[in-house]
């Protein structure tokens, strides 16, 4: 080259840092800094900023406008597995093969591979979008122009438009993705709306067939400026509404969620995660909890109650 | 190009064998020689912690061989800056995990280190600290990086990183659908 652009002058800078070419996981790290307006514009810098938070342990499984599968590019966390197109089995009439072992995930695993059994959709008005990748990032939602938009630690939309004006229990899925989590075993991911207050909520099928869930909720942290997850140890006083809009819910006597009227929940702060039973009539889930679970859960001493979602949020 | 030591600890290091130098001698790329306390590196970068405990420090100068001399002489002086206004180690965050980031905002001189940088400096130094396993200076330089971006355009994230739109018409137009359901009503 016979231009004058040698590298030790001064005036014309060397070639600038390459920050398109930033490692993702500092990328990720800088963009969990950011809020969500900014995780959005940084998503559209470039091909290669895209790419690395879309990037992700999952196929697409399905939705209108699913993007294409994502470029193999460097990624921090080895693949566990690559699961192929998920088949979708049913929650409650299992007809997908029995074959499943009962394999409990590493519940680290559980936070990153999601996916959930097509439950009868919420009735909320709600649209899903692309977001039907895994990038490792972190969810959150934010609120414009009076709705709750709803975004994906990695930028990507998930889904809106739960109005919290109206203060019922209302729900939109935030996420649904294909099963990687463990054989048998998905998860889902909720925004719901507790008494005018937003929650997270990952759900996780341990075993489809079981209907076994394991739950944890998260609640949105406020501070000036600054929103966050932070999980939630208890919902004293309060229902939590998880589950699909007609699916019943029942909760462990030991779990820390309280429902008015029933018993409440055991050990204070002890679990982590809390347990959800999402039950049916109540012989037939006794019966698939001894078939399933053995002895290892306590057992129900009180009725079963039935929450009913209000799909009712205009 | 050296690293000056406290007054106690050059006195200290006469005392004590030459095998336990509390200080460590790192080599840049470009065979700099740089002098770090062995505390302040043990404490502050897991990788340089793993070498001491390991055994693989070289007296002589040990190999950074991923890192030149500028974001070397920026580590070392992070180092040392840390290890003067931070008695603790409190200040050492573990890196953001799921919905708990423990990320604690950079002190105000914090701040000022990565403040002075250029954009070249940053970026080799934001590495550096990745290849190190420096989680609170990856915290300090990803936070100053994010307040690079906040509140800004594409366009002007692009412009102030100096990074080419490569985004094909189809992609482009996805994308914009994505903006505008974040963004606009309806």
């Amino acid at each position: 080259m016979a231009f004058e652009q040698g590298e030790e002058e001064q005036g014309p800078p060397p070639p600038p840092p390459p920050w398109a070419d930033l490692p993702p996981e500092l990328l990720e790290r800088t963009l969990g800094l950011l809020g969500p307006r900014d995780r959005v514009s940084a998503r559209f810098v470039c091909a290669s900023w895209r790419a690395c938070v879309r990037d992700s342990d999952l196929p697409p499984i399905r939705g209108p406008a699913a993007p294409p599968p994502p470029p193999p590019q460097r990624r921090r966390r080895p693949r566990l597995l690559q699961p192929p197109a998920p088949q979708a089995a049913p929650l409650r009439a299992p007809r997908g093969p029995r074959r499943r072992p009962m394999l409990r995930p590493h519940p680290r695993l559980a936070r990153h591979g999601l996916g959930r059994p097509p439950l009868p959709r919420p009735l909320l008005q709600q649209q899903q979008q692309q977001g039907w990748y895994h990038g490792g990032f972190r969810d959150m939602a934010f609120w414009s122009g009076g709705r709750l938009r709803a975004l994906a630690h990695d930028g990507a939309v998930l889904a809106f438009r739960a109005d919290l004006g109206a203060r019922k229990a209302v729900m939109s899925v935030l996420r649904e993705a294909a099963p990687p989590v463990g054989v048998g075993a998905r998860a889902g991911l909720y925004l719901v709306e507790a008494d005018g207050e937003l929650l997270l909520v990952r759900r996780m099928w341990v075993d489809v067939d079981a209907a076994d869930v394991e739950v944890e909720v998260h609640g949105l942290l406020e501070s000036p400026g600054h929103r966050r997850w932070a999980q939630l140890q208890e919902t004293p006083g309060r229902a939590l509404f998880v589950g699909s809009a007609v699916l019943p819910v029942a909760l462990y006597p030991e779990a820390l969620l309280r429902l008015p009227g029933a018993p409440g929940g055991g050990d204070a702060g002890a679990a982590r995660h809390l347990r959800v039973l999402a039950a049916g009539p109540a012989d037939e889930e006794r019966a698939h909890r001894r078939r399933t679970l053995g002895g290892r859960r306590p057992r129900l001493d009180h009725p079963l109650p039935l929450i009913i979602i209000d799909p009712a949020t205009k | 190009m050296e690293v000056d030591k406290g007054k106690g600890e050059a006195e200290e290091t006469r005392k004590v064998a030459e095998a336990d130098r509390d200080t460590v001698t790192l080599k840049s790329s470009d065979g700099k020689l740089f002098e770090v306390s062995k505390e302040a590196a043990a404490r502050l970068s897991t990788v340089l912690a793993g070498m001491i405990a390991g055994g693989s420090i070289d007296d002589n100068g040990t190999d950074l061989k991923q890192i030149g001399s500028e974001a070397l002489e920026n580590v070392v002086d992070y180092c040392n800056k840390h290890a003067n206004s931070i008695p603790s180690a409190a200040l050492i965050s573990s890196s953001i995990s799921f919905n708990t980031a423990p990320f604690k905002e950079p002190e105000e001189w914090e701040r000022k280190f990565v403040d002075r940088l250029s954009h070249d400096a940053l970026f080799d130094l934001v590495e550096a600290a990745n290849f190190l396993g420096m989680e609170r200076l990856l915290d300090v330089t990803c936070h100053k990086i994010s307040e690079m971006m906040k509140g800004k355009s594409p366009d002007q994230i692009r412009e102030v990183f100096n990074i080419k739109n490569d985004y094909t018409k189809e992609e482009l137009e996805e994308i914009r659908q994505e903006l505008a359901w974040a963004f606009y009503d309806d």
